[in-house]
């Protein structure tokens, strides 16, 4: 998010906000890391559980605070897609690690505002997001068909238009807006949303978090491995590290 | 179908391995680079922590540097207020800073010293408590700001102080701080007690100028009249028809006289500063003279007088003068022991060192009071009543002593009486001309001229000499004199002339025409005058001239005529 950011840097941006400075403190002392020493500075922070983690937590907190009102229609619930949300975000971040040895650094963040566009289509046009959510539930097909056949748009376009706005890194551009349709992103940065792709099959079949495709395009998740040149199992083991990741967030008050 | 299964739990720990190898090299990497940027933090915050010391540590430099500056700025102060006191102390004047309640927050060394205490006694004192004023022509209440913005110059004060009575002027001006405002005065005070005296004494002095050319003019119209009685009454004292009776009374007359000369005498050589005429004079001597003209007085009053005279080396002094310094000590004592016990005894003691010869009068009388010790050498101070005495008795005593480098002193340590001492350096005296004419005859067939404007004196002049067949021709003027001169073709052995004579050519100019004409008979021309001016001594002098000092006795007369005739030779 922050061009070639520092240590510095990071704590500079986390301590102009008070409020982010407290909660990340607070999730850096939780249990999840378990540092045997209390942490009372974001300095002190980042030098006891990491960069990459503190700016995950910074991260997660900032958009944790979009969900932060819980709204429910028709088997839709804001929890839920920040479940999911975290999920996919945990899921891409270790097969980029695991299975390719990288940081992907880039991953996480995707991963978190992958569907950022529903959230968006949920605070500002409520009446318009209740119809599509009832009609989705109804009908079981997928979010993005129906979202574009009543709105005309999908979340995947809306996520792509914010990301552009922002400014956001070209790879999270294409991880937010190819999500669903890996194959038409440009070669360069395809394999960010191959990656989501695969992380939201994975982790919809082990029931983490708001569905957002009923039909489960087992074409699609092939294509995904193809691609991405790994094997399901591999998959399987690391959704199984997310499920555990996912257990201790929520014994860590995350959700 | 359990090769498949055992296929596939191989695949997935081979899986498991790969994924833990990825991780393992990840969070390593993940290690490095945290452990990278911490130690770039802590690089950071050491290089931080260095500016800061460095800030310090110039912070602390300019603590210094400021703290240094300051305490130079306080020493420079400090030398400056120093150097401010000592020209404040060198300063003859008083100096004082009062604040606007006119105590005292400055003040100078002689300040300090008229009051009497240390300067640190005198802070904090209004004036009112220092001194105590005499007669004031200051306003008192001077506290007021009004007043405290006015100058005041020269205001004379007469203050009690701890040296004594002083008198002082005293300036005074408003002491304003940067921005204008009074907050006290600043004073400066002169001690003008000296030259108040010196005042007192100019306008005594004035005065006594003014008496002395008074006294002056009237001893010189007494001469004439105090030779002739002079000189008539010596001749009466000499002839043989008179009787036991006359003739005392004719020698009281002619010691009136002499005194009166004496006193004539005194007064010209106090009012005109003349040369002092010293002979060969034995000290001893002197006072016995003076002894002898009081005996009878001191005798009648019950007045003993002791001598302790030791041997004196002969040294050189005017002895009228010393006589009459003596005379002055004899009479004072006399006064003084007479007035307060009607009796008494003057010792007079003499003796002396390699340089000096000392003179003691001792009297048993009262003694001088402390208070007029330093008054009895000024001019006209006197404690006699009037009529009795001038005044000027010891003053001229001092002088006359002076003249003759001596010192006279009243001894304040002595207090059964008075005690004066007199210290006359010995000069070893000059081998004198001195001759005695006395018993000398006058040359028979001698002629004389004799010119003066009043005829008595001609006349006394004439009738001694002629006593001693003498042949003497007179004039009443310069122009007879020169007719006479010529008609007889300047066939005198003497002249005797008047130096003041009324008419063009006086004395001076008929001696210096005779000199011009007949420088022979000049040689012989006797100047007879009661003018001892230097002006009159430096001509004589100048002119080699005989001189008769009016007023005369016949013995000066027949002297110096007889030292004409020898010059004659």
């Amino acid at each position: 998010m922050i061009p070639t950011p520092g240590a510095k840097d990071l704590k500079n941006v986390i301590e102009l906000d008070p409020p982010l400075s407290a909660k990340v403190l607070k999730l850096a002392n939780s249990a999840l890391y378990g540092y045997p020493k209390t942490i009372c500075e974001i300095q002190e922070a980042i030098i006891c559980i990491g960069f990459e983690a503190v700016k995950e937590l910074a991260l997660s907190q900032k958009i944790s605070e979009l969900f932060a009102k819980e709204q429910i229609i028709n088997g839709y619930s804001r929890i839920s897609l920040w479940r999911h949300s975290v999920a996919i975000a945990v899921c891409s971040k270790l097969i980029y690690r695991r299975e390719f040895g990288e940081r992907g650094d880039n991953a996480y963040a995707s991963g978190l505002l992958h569907d950022i566009g529903i959230t968006v289509i949920d605070q500002f046009l409520p009446s318009m997001f209740k119809k599509v959510i009832d009609e989705y539930t109804n009908k079981k097909n997928k979010l993005c068909d129906t979202e574009t056949n009543i709105l005309g748009y999908n979340h995947a376009d809306i996520g792509m238009a914010i990301a552009k706005d922002w400014q956001f890194p070209d790879e999270l551009i294409v991880g937010l807006g190819y999500h669903h349709n890996p194959d038409e992103a440009e070669d360069e940065f395809a394999k960010i949303a191959y990656i989501i792709a695969a992380s939201e099959y994975i982790c919809q079949s082990k029931n983490i978090g708001f569905v957002e495709d009923y039909s489960q395009n087992k074409k699609l998740f092939q294509t995904c491995l193809d691609k991405l040149n790994i094997k399901e199992k591999a998959l399987e083991l690391i959704v199984e590290e997310v499920e555990e990741e996912i257990k201790k967030m929520e014994k860590s008050g995350w959700f | 179908m359990k090769k498949i299964q055992l296929l596939e739990k191989i695949e997935s720990l081979e899986i498991q391995l790969r994924h833990l190898r990825n991780d393992y090299l990840l969070t390593k990497e993940e290690h490095e680079n945290s452990t990278k940027k911490y130690l770039g933090i802590l690089f950071e915050f050491k290089k931080k922590n260095k500016e800061l010391e460095d800030l310090k540590s110039d912070l602390e430099k300019n603590v210094e540097e400021r703290t240094k500056d300051l305490n130079d700025s306080k020493r420079k102060l400090q030398v400056k207020s120093e150097e401010l006191q000592v020209m404040l102390d060198a300063s003859p004047a008083m100096i004082f800073i009062k604040d606007r309640h006119s105590k005292i927050i400055r003040a100078n060394k002689s300040f300090a010293d008229i009051i009497g205490k240390d300067v640190k006694s005198i802070i904090g004192k209004t004036e009112g408590e220092l001194f105590s004023v005499v007669t004031s022509h200051m306003n008192k209440d001077n506290s007021c700001v009004s007043l405290l913005s006015q100058t005041k110059l020269n205001v004379i004060e007469h203050l009690k102080t701890s040296v004594g009575e002083r008198w002082v002027i005293i300036d005074q001006f408003p002491y304003r701080d940067i921005d204008g405002t009074v907050i006290g005065t600043i004073g400066f005070a002169l001690d003008i007690t000296e030259r108040k005296h010196l005042e007192e004494q100019l306008v005594q002095s004035e005065k006594l100028a003014s008496i002395g050319e008074l006294v002056a003019g009237v001893a010189h119209e007494l001469n004439n009249p105090l030779s002739i009685i002079s000189g008539f009454s010596e001749m009466i004292k000499s002839a043989q028809y008179l009787k036991k009776k006359e003739r005392e009374r004719i020698v009281k007359i002619s010691g009136a006289t002499q005194r009166c000369s004496a006193i004539v005498d005194n007064l010209l050589r106090f009012s005109r500063k003349s040369k002092m005429k010293k002979v060969k004079a034995q000290i001893n001597t002197v006072i016995n003279d003076a002894l002898s003209m009081m005996k009878s007085q001191l005798m009648l009053d019950n007045i003993n007088v002791e001598k302790q005279f030791s041997q004196l080396p002969l040294t050189m002094g005017d002895i009228n003068q010393l006589q009459s310094v003596f005379l002055n000590f004899i009479k004072n004592a006399h006064d003084a022991m007479y007035s307060s016990n009607k009796k008494g005894t003057l010792l007079i003691k003499t003796h002396h060192d390699n340089d000096c010869i000392i003179i003691e009068f001792i009297d048993d009388g009262p003694g001088i009071p402390k208070e007029n010790q330093n008054k009895i050498y000024d001019p006209f101070y006197t404690t006699k009543g009037v009529g009795k005495g001038t005044g000027l008795g010891l003053s001229l005593c001092y002088g006359v002593i002076k003249e003759h480098d001596g010192e006279l002193y009243y001894d304040d340590t002595y207090c059964e009486g008075a005690k004066f001492i007199v210290k006359i350096p010995i000069v070893k005296p000059e081998e004198n001309e001195y001759v005695n004419t006395e018993n000398e005859p006058i040359p028979y067939n001698t002629r004389i001229l004799i010119i003066d404007d009043e005829a008595d004196i001609v006349d006394v002049q004439a009738s001694v000499l002629e006593e001693r067949s003498v042949t003497v021709d007179t004039a009443y003027d310069a122009e007879q004199a020169l007719e006479l001169l010529g008609k007889n073709n300047y066939n005198y052995d003497i002249v005797i002339c008047d130096m003041r004579m009324p008419g063009c050519i006086d004395g001076k100019d008929l001696f210096m025409k005779i000199k011009r004409d007949n420088e022979e008979l000049s040689k012989r021309f006797i100047m007879s005058t009661g003018d001892i001016s230097d002006e009159t001594q430096s001509f004589l002098e100048e002119n080699n001239l005989l001189f008769l000092k009016k007023p005369f006795r016949i013995a000066d007369l027949l002297d110096v005529v007889k030292k004409g005739i020898k010059k004659n030779k």
